[in-house]
């Protein structure tokens, strides 16, 4: 066969192979938790009621075990003690976790605010079903730089072009700060970005508050915060539930029983952080494990701590909606119906005594 | 006459299938994946018609991946010239000095096998994340494949002829240039194509690893942003780089070792 049939068949098998794969997980595939469980939810602090059928959810996760998750993992490792059967399965990017939560290959994934919106306008079989994390990045830079003014011309590093935190940066630089020209480097990882910060590399980035307190416990007082997005824009919310549409169909009350019980686990986060530092010790390395503490004071202090309820309501949702459209990173269109289950939401939030 | 008008047909039927037939495996191929992503309803695999878009708006509309391959290819230029200097180098030295390689083999076993991800934070550390750190990737890559096909090419030639040589007084350096190279130069160019091929494949996971610059930069930007037809587009402009760059490999081996029957 002459080498440029080769060629194309080679091409072809390729095209064929990715084309029948219909994503791009690297999940085993997993059928979806069968029946929909019929009891109803639990009374306030009592132990996870007895969902009849199958309690098995599989949650898809990407950016590894930070801080602001470890609630998440309390509630697995609590709730599959008594009998759930709750699974993590990390991928390497968070568009592969969207792949697998909205092909149904996993129930429940995890997503900032910009990105949930855009794939249910692209379409995808996801919803939101609350929020479960802290608005919790923040723009960092060198102290000697005097006010974000000053960032004018620096050397900034982003997560990458597309992402919900590089939107928010770009408009606070423009809108706060009056920068509109800046070096832009795309550097992924919040880990690497620091690295290349301490290195004297670039000159500010955006990052998680607990890559912030962990730079100061290495470099104190060399770098500051400019800006604390949750304070200063309007409209922005932390990470999000979400679900596979026709999986939550079928499961509802297994769906509303997990939000209830992560709504407890959040809850107790705020209240009693001792849970969340065995999580720690269990899930992140010995260095975070070191700052927990300074970490845990601030997420509580500068961040207000974790949304014990899920956060959305209509009105927010609709200034979430109306931010991104704002900014032109949505089509205008989009109802607070079709992001959030509100009905899940809410009972979710029935079944707790905290909320 | 017959003979020659039959040779002619057969000569006239072999091009036409020459053209048909890749024709067709595309539109069968092009079908399939068509009607199979759509199927699918994925987010980030694209259909078929989606990617030939893409392609059209890469190179005709957008405009950016001229310059997004002139970056990219900076450090696959220089860290390819590095990896075939050294790798040449030492795999010469290890064929021709088995205490060396004794102590040198391990390193370069663990250096076949390392996962590149783990050692980007090290790298950053050491090199910052300019055109260097971009470089040191492709090194990585490259280097040892350049090195072990030019180690085991230079084994690979007869023994007898290095001692007839010797025999009738060849220095050391007449052997090599007599014997080894020649008899060596197929591995050898073998392994510089290998390595080139490796050099590109660093190039790239540089970019999605260390600092996004230019293709890696497109490549994570369409797909933050759910352009899966862009982001195979742009991969398909790779591949087509390396089909172009290993067939002119290919081309110079031939030339360079004509003795050697090419496939």
């Amino acid at each position: 066969m002459a080498a440029p049939t080769r060629m194309l068949a080679a091409v072809a098998f390729l095209g064929v192979l990715l084309a029948a794969c219909g994503g791009g997980t690297t999940a085993d595939p997993t059928e979806p938790a069968a029946g929909a469980a019929s009891a109803p939810a639990p009374d306030a602090g009592t132990e996870a009621a007895a969902v009849e059928g199958e309690r098995r959810i599989l949650i898809a996760e990407s950016g590894g075990v930070s801080f602001s998750r470890l609630p998440a993992f309390v509630t697995r490792d609590r709730l599959n003690a008594e009998g759930w059967d709750i699974d993590h399965v990390a991928f390497a990017g968070e568009d592969l976790e969207v792949e697998a939560v909205s092909s149904g290959q996993a129930h429940l994934g995890r997503l900032q605010a910009l990105d949930a919106l855009r794939i249910i306008e692209l379409g995808g079989d996801i919803v939101n079903l609350g929020a479960d994390r802290p608005d919790e990045f923040v723009a960092i830079g060198r102290a000697d730089i005097e006010d974000c003014s000053g960032l004018a011309g620096q050397r900034l590093a982003i997560q990458s072009e597309g992402s919900t935190y590089t939107t928010i940066f770009d408009y606070w630089l423009r809108e706060n700060c009056g920068v509109e020209a800046f070096e832009r480097l795309v550097i992924s990882g919040g880990e690497n970005r620091v690295i290349a910060l301490l290195n004297g590399e670039i000159d500010g980035t955006n990052v998680q508050m607990a890559d912030f307190v962990t730079l100061d416990q290495q470099a104190p007082g060399e770098f500051q915060i400019f800006a604390n997005f949750a304070q200063e824009i309007e409209g922005l919310v932390g990470g999000m539930v979400l679900a596979n549409r026709t999986w939550l169909e079928e499961n509802r009350e297994l769906a509303t029983q997990y939000m209830a019980e992560l709504f407890r686990d959040l809850h107790e986060a705020n209240t009693d952080p001792s849970a969340l530092r065995e999580a720690a010790e269990a899930h992140m390395n010995e260095a975070d494990v070191e700052s927990f503490d300074a970490v845990y004071e601030v997420y509580q202090e500068q961040l207000g701590g974790w949304p014990e309820c899920g956060l959305l309501d209509e009105p927010t949702v609709e200034s979430v909606i109306g931010l991104f459209e704002e900014l032109g990173m949505i089509d205008p269109g989009l109802t607070p119906e079709q992001v959030v289950d509100f009905a899940v939401l809410e009972d979710a939030r029935a079944a707790t005594d905290t909320c | 006459m017959d003979s020659r008008s039959a040779a002619a047909r057969r000569l006239r039927v072999e091009r036409l299938w020459g053209l048909v037939l890749p024709l067709a495996v595309l539109l069968i191929v092009g079908t399939a994946w068509q009607l199979l992503a759509a199927r699918s309803r994925s987010l980030i695999i694209p259909t078929f018609l989606e990617t030939v878009t893409g392609f059209y708006e890469l190179l005709f509309v957008r405009g950016e991946i001229w310059g997004a391959l002139w970056l990219s290819n900076q450090s696959f230029l220089i860290g390819f010239a590095i990896s075939a200097v050294f790798g040449l180098a030492t795999g010469l030295a290890l064929a021709r000095s088995p205490k060396l390689d004794a102590y040198v083999d391990p390193y370069v076993n663990m250096w076949l096998a390392v996962p590149t991800a783990p050692l980007i934070p090290l790298i950053i550390m050491a090199l910052g994340i300019g055109l260097w750190s971009r470089v040191a990737v492709v090194v990585i890559f490259a280097l040892v494949y350049v090195t072990v096909n030019t180690r085991a090419g230079v084994r690979a030639v007869d023994r007898s002829l290095i001692e007839m040589a010797r025999s009738f007084g060849a220095s050391e350096a007449e052997v090599w240039r007599r014997v080894l190279l020649p008899g060596a130069a197929p591995a050898i160019l073998a392994g510089l194509r290998l390595g080139m091929a490796r050099a590109i494949d660093g190039m790239i996971v540089a970019e999605l690893l260390l600092v996004a610059v230019g293709i890696g930069n497109l490549l994570l930007r369409h797909r933050s942003l759910f352009e899966g037809g862009l982001m195979f587009a742009t991969v398909g402009v790779v591949v087509a780089e390396a089909s172009i760059l290993i067939t002119l490999m290919r081309t110079l081996e031939r030339r360079l070792t004509p003795w050697v029957a090419h496939s």
